[in-house]
Order: structure tokens, then C-alpha cells, then sequence
């Protein structure tokens, strides 16, 4: 077990027709020892390519790689004392599953009494001891995913690394072994670095979750903070499902009010206490920003009391479409903005196709972000 | 389709299969018959079945050593031939360059040369190199085969997932790790394909021999068959209980690798 360092990682691909391409820019990152990090971000944000360098399946364009207190930027594969999980689980179709788990202990000259021992424990977490004299094809999708996880198990590493380990897995399927996979983490404390495009996955599995966009790591937070408190519209934007809401606006005074103005004439009013933690506030007054609220925190009023939204901040919307989820409902609102926002409402909200109505903007749970440069003001 | 046609189709098949056996049949039948026999009636029956012809055939050919020298030939080429072409087939497809390109293509382009078109001057410098006779023989089988057999490996490497080999790096396998353990293991039925459709060409061939081999204690099955045809007298009768003996290993061969053979030339077609 250990930590794992990345400091100022970058990776250049040279091509002799699109000429370099930047895959990976000045990564830092400090996983803790028996931390579970997940890198998230849409594809070609360059997650895989990262983990590929820690495996050292890539090579460091620049930048220091550290497991431990070891630097391994030079360090081959095998002496890194890491194991991968890869997306199409890469078991070796020749092998019998005990041979596939035990292949990695072989090579390094294990005793073979204690690979039988080590094989069989794994199989025994991983419930697939009946499986052991198959081969990969006659095992189901699911079954392939724990031989896999088994094979990284069995080596007892430093680091795990897991390449979108189950997106290859049916829905249902998949949230089973994600539950399986954190109580799997919570038994085995092993540092763990797994790559996925599914913001759920990175919001149930993570510790801390790094979100990358065009190689640049975006923010480096925990789940609920990074919720919470993006630092900038993309990861306001990728964390969270349905997305974060964003309306321009801009920001004027009134009275000793700070309002936010949008087009379709809605006028929304900024907290006190949140107006005082806006930095650089002078700065943006008359100029426009990007609001961004969560479908959850806009209320319909009448399925809440009073109290719980603010009356002077209701905006007019029409219905466009109404999805029900069965604990709930998306609603498509037309407020008057380039776009279409979604709200997620209470099922007794009774909203209908084509209803006018109001809705609440829960204010203390608003967002604003600079226009230009997507970085969070608030 | 339905069962008019499905009838041509079989007529059609049995008799294009008749067509084929015709040689086998003519061979066979002749092997048993004497020399006057086969002139008089050579498509039909023995009158007897004389194993006589056979006796000897073996002693003429010294069977058994002409034999253990194709059988050395045969499968010292086709070794070679599979572990340079596979190995060089999977390098060729792991290693994404210009080069690696070019030199596949260099491959491929050779088997549009004719044999004939280098056989004088590869004797010749063979000759000149003291790469004659049975090593010198494998060595040009080598070269002569590869490109048809690393053509097909290549083929085939491509569907194997590089993810293997990424998985086997991690696990600890250096490259001939991987290739011995992992990627060798899973060529297995275009491997098959690769031996047979080499093993039969070289099993058969006398060109190339008759170039080659200079030593008659290195003589192959079809150079020695060459002996019952002579200036003056063509003993056929001998020659076909030669050759019947001759196609008895190449098919004993195909029948223990046809299973195989026909998943290697569909494998791929159908996922």
C-alpha cells in the first residue's frame, strides 16, 4: 500500500499528421495511502492516458511519477508493484480462470503453495470459487469483471488501477458490483486510481475525485464539495445528474440589493451573506455572468411551505416536458433564456405540458460563474 | 432456398468432388497393376492386388531415408517458419510506425515474385555462401514462405486485443513473455492453417530441391520419384506405388488438422 504523487505529469503524443497533441497538462495529484481517487471526465479528457502512465503503459512526457516515496517515471511495469483492471477485462482466452489469477504469481516465482492459497482466498472474496476450472468464455459479462478484479487481487499490489472496470456491464449489473467494488475497497485498504466517464460511479465509489477536461485536471475535491462548490462551469456542469442549470444574467444593484437579471425579464436577488464572500464584487456589477442552479433547488411553491423558498424570487416558466422518474419529476422549463432549464420536483407538483406557473430559485444554493473565463465567483 | 436447388448443388458438389479424386483414383489403382497391365487398361481395376509394385518401390527409393529427409526438411522449415513469421507478424502489427508499414509491405509485395524469376541467381549465391543441401534448403524455405505465412498472422494479430499484452506487461511478462505465453497460445488455429497449406507445399515441392540438394544422401520423396522416369524407360507402376507412399503422411496430417484448418479459414468471417 501506498501513496501515489503526480507532480506536474504531462503527456505529448507526437503525430506526423495533426503535429503534437497534448494529451495530459501539468497534472498534479496527491493520493493518500489506501485513498479510493477516481478520475472523471468526458472521453478523450485524457483520465485513461494518465492512469496508463502510472501503470507505465505510457510513457512521462514530462513531469515526476512517485508510488511511495519512489520515483518510477523509468520503472518498468512490472516493478512498480501495481495491478490494472481493464475495460474489457483482458483475461487470457487460453487460460482457465485459477491460471489467469495465478499467471502474474508464476512469473514472479511464486511458491505454488502460497499461490494456491492466495488464489483461493480471492476467489473466495469474490464468490467465484465454483468458476475456477472455467474458461473466459463460458463466464457471463459479470463474472469476467470479478475474475479481472481476482487477478489484481491475487497480487496483493501497491496500487490498484481500474480502466472503466464496468462499463461493459448491463445497468443492473453495474450498480451491483460498484457496491461490491467499495465494500471490496473497504476490506482490502488498497490505494485505489479508477478511471470512469460516469460521474455516478466517480460520485458513489470516490474519496476524492479528480475531474479532467483537455488533459487539465479541473478540480481535486471530495464528492459532496465538489458538488457543492464547483470551481467552474464545466465541473458545476459534469457533476450532477440531471446537469446544473445555467442562465445568463447580470448582476445589478438595487437598493442595497445585488440582483441577477436574465433575459426573459426574470430578476432574481443574491443573498446578503453570499454577496459578501462574491470576490472582486464591484468588478462584475452591470456586467453579465452565468447563474447556475441545480434542477433540485428550484422549488415548485406548491408543494413546499412558505418558509422554505424565498417569495421574492420567483420566476415565471412554462412546462415544456414532464418526466416522471417515479420519485420524482424532471420538469423542462421555458423561462424566457436560449435554453431550456430542468427542474427536479416533487411528484404531487401536478405540473402539466404547456402549464404557466412559478418556481422558486433556492438562492443559497445558486451559483455564479465569470462569463469569460467559467471560473466560480460564488 | 429450396430443395430443387439444394439438389444441384449437392449433384454438383459430389461430382466436382469426383473430379478431384480422379488422380487419387488413377494412382491408387495403377499402384497395384504391372507395367504391361497399366499400358493395356490404366482406368480400370487390378486383376489382382499386388503389393509387389510397392515392395519394390520402398527398396528403390530407400523409402525410409528419403522419407526421414523430407520429414526433416518439412518440419524444419515450417518450425522456422512459424516462430519468425508469428513473432515477426505480431511485431509488425503491435508497432504502429511508418516503418513497421513499409516493411509489412516489403513482405507482402515479395510473394508477387515468381520463383523462377530468382532461382538461378539465389542458387548461385547460396552456392557461393556454402548454404547448400538440406540447412541451406530450410534457410530459402524460410525466406520463400514467410510472406504468405507473416501475411496471414498479421491478419489474424489484429483481432487479438492489445489489452492482452498490456494485461501480461503488468503481470510481469517481458516480450518473449508475452509472446510465448499469451499471443503464441491464441495463434493456434491460424497456425494451423499456416503449417498446412506450407507443410504440403514443401512436402511436394522438387524445384527447388532438384536446385539445391547435390547430395543424394539428401534426397527428397520427389526427387527420388524422378528415378523410375528414365531416358528409355518410364516405370510408371513403380512411380505410383512411389507417390501412393509418398501422400500417405501429408494425409494423415490433414486429417488430424482439418478441424482445425476450416476454423482457421472461417475464424474471423463470423464473430
Amino acid at each position: 500500500m501506498a501513496k501515489v504523487t503526480l507532480n506536474d505529469i504531462t503527456k505529448v503524443y507526437h503525430s506526423n499528421e495533426e503535429g503534437d497533441v497534448l494529451a495530459v497538462e501539468d497534472a498534479n495529484v496527491d493520493i493518500k495511502d489506501k485513498e479510493f481517487v477516481v478520475l472523471v471526465g468526458p472521453s478523450g479528457c485524457g483520465k485513461s492516458t494518465t492512469l496508463r502512465m502510472i501503470a507505465g503503459l505510457e510513457e512521462i512526457t514530462s513531469g515526476e511519477l512517485y508510488i511511495g516515496d519512489n520515483l518510477v517515471n523509468d520503472v518498468a511495469p512490472k516493478d512498480r508493484d501495481i495491478a490494472m483492471v481493464f475495460q474489457n477485462y483482458a483475461l487470457y482466452p487460453h487460460m482457465n480462470v485459477y491460471d489467469n489469477m495465478a499467471f502474474g504469481l508464476k512469473l514472479r516465482k511464486f511458491d505454488p503453495d502460497i499461490i494456491d492459497e492466495r488464489v483461493t482466498e480471492a476467489a473466495k472474496i469474490l464468490d467465484i470459487e465454483p468458476l475456477l476450472d472455467r474458461k473466459p468464455k463460458e463466464l457471463s459479462g459479470g463474472q469476467r469483471q470479478r475474475v479481472a478484479m481476482g487477478r489484481a487481487i491475487v497480487r496483493e499490489p501497491k496500487v490498484f488501477l481500474m480502466d472503466e472496470p464496468l462499463s461493459n456491464l448491463d445497468a443492473k449489473l453495474r450498480v451491483q458490483m460498484r457496491a461490491e467494488l467499495s465494500k471490496l475497497h473497504e476490506r482490502l485498504q488498497t490505494t485505489t486510481i479508477y478511471v470512469t466517464h460516469d460521474q455516478v460511479e466517480a460520485m458513489t465509489l470516490a474519496d476524492r475525485i479528480v475531474v479532467l477536461k483537455d488533459g487539465i485536471v479541473q478540480q481535486i475535491d471530495d464528492p459532496i464539495s465538489l458538488y457543492s462548490e464547483p470551481n467552474n462551469m464545466f465541473v458545476g456542469g459534469f457533476i450532477g445528474s440531471p446537469a446544473m442549470n445555467f442562465l445568463k444574467a447580470t448582476i445589478k444593484e438595487k437598493g442595497n440589493d445585488l440582483v441577477l437579471v436574465g433575459k426573459g425579464d426574470f430578476e432574481v436577488t443574491i443573498p446578503d451573506d453570499m454577496a459578501k464572500t462574491m470576490k472582486d464584487l464591484q468588478t462584475y456589477i452591470d456586467k453579465e455572468v452565468a447563474l447556475g442552479i441545480r434542477p433540485e433547488n428550484i422549488l415548485d411553491p406548491a408543494v413546499h411551505d412558505d418558509d422554505e423558498y424565498d417569495a421574492d424570487n420567483l420566476i415565471d416558466a412554462q412546462v415544456e416536458v414532464v418526466e416522471p422518474m417515479g420519485s420524482e419529476i424532471n420538469l423542462y422549463l421555458d423561462v424566457g433564456a436560449e435554453e431550456s432549464i430542468v427542474a427536479v420536483v416533487d411528484v404531487n407538483s401536478g405540473a402539466e405540458v404547456g402549464d404557466e406557473m412559478e418556481f422558486a430559485f433556492d438562492m443559497n444554493k445558486m451559483h455564479i460563474f465569470d462569463a469569460e473565463t467559467e471560473e466560480a465567483i460564488i | 432456398m429450396n430443395k430443387q436447388k439444394k439438389l444441384i448443388l449437392r449433384i454438383i458438389s459430389v461430382l466436382s468432388a469426383g473430379l478431384f479424386l480422379v488422380p487419387f483414383y488413377i494412382m491408387l489403382i495403377n499402384s497395384f497393376k504391372t507395367k504391361k497391365q497399366l499400358f493395356l487398361d490404366t482406368l480400370g481395376f487390378p486383376k489382382t492386388f499386388d503389393f509387389n509394385n510397392y515392395i519394390v518401390a520402398w527398396e528403390r527409393l530407400e523409402f525410409l531415408k528419403v522419407f526421414f529427409n523430407s520429414l526433416i526438411i518439412t518440419v524444419g522449415s515450417l518450425t522456422i517458419v512459424i516462430i519468425f513469421s508469428s513473432m515477426a507478424a505480431w511485431m509488425l502489427q503491435r508497432t504502429k510506425s511508418k516503418l513497421s508499414t513499409f516493411i509489412f509491405f516489403v513482405f507482402v509485395a515479395s510473394m508477387l515474385i515468381p520463383f523462377q524469376a530468382v532461382m538461378l541467381p539465389l542458387v548461385r549465391i547460396m552456392g557461393k555462401l556454402n548454404l547448400l543441401n538440406m540447412p541451406g534448403l530450410i534457410f530459402m524455405y524460410l525466406g520463400f514462405q514467410s510472406s504468405l505465412s507473416i501475411f496471414l498472422y498479421h491478419g489474424f494479430v489484429k483481432g487479438i486485443p492489445k489489452a492482452l499484452d498490456e494485461a501480461a506487461i503488468i503481470d510481469g511478462c517481458n516480450s518473449f513473455q508475452i509472446f510465448w505465453y499469451i499471443i503464441f497460445p491464441l495463434l493456434k488455429p491460424i497456425t494451423i492453417t499456416v503449417s498446412v497449406l506450407n507443410a504440403v507445399w514443401i512436402w511436394n515441392d522438387y524445384l527447388l530441391p532438384s536446385l539445391v540438394i547435390n547430395k543424394e544422401a539428401s534426397h527428397t520423396i520427389p526427387l527420388r520419384i524422378f528415378f523410375f522416369f528414365g531416358e528409355y524407360t518410364k516405370q510408371w507402376h513403380l512411380a505410383m506405388a512411389g507417390l501412393t507412399l509418398a501422400i500417405i503422411p501429408v494425409i494423415i496430417f490433414y486429417f488430424f488438422a482439418q478441424k482445425h484448418i476450416i476454423k482457421g479459414v472461417t475464424d474471423g468471417s463470423v464473430k
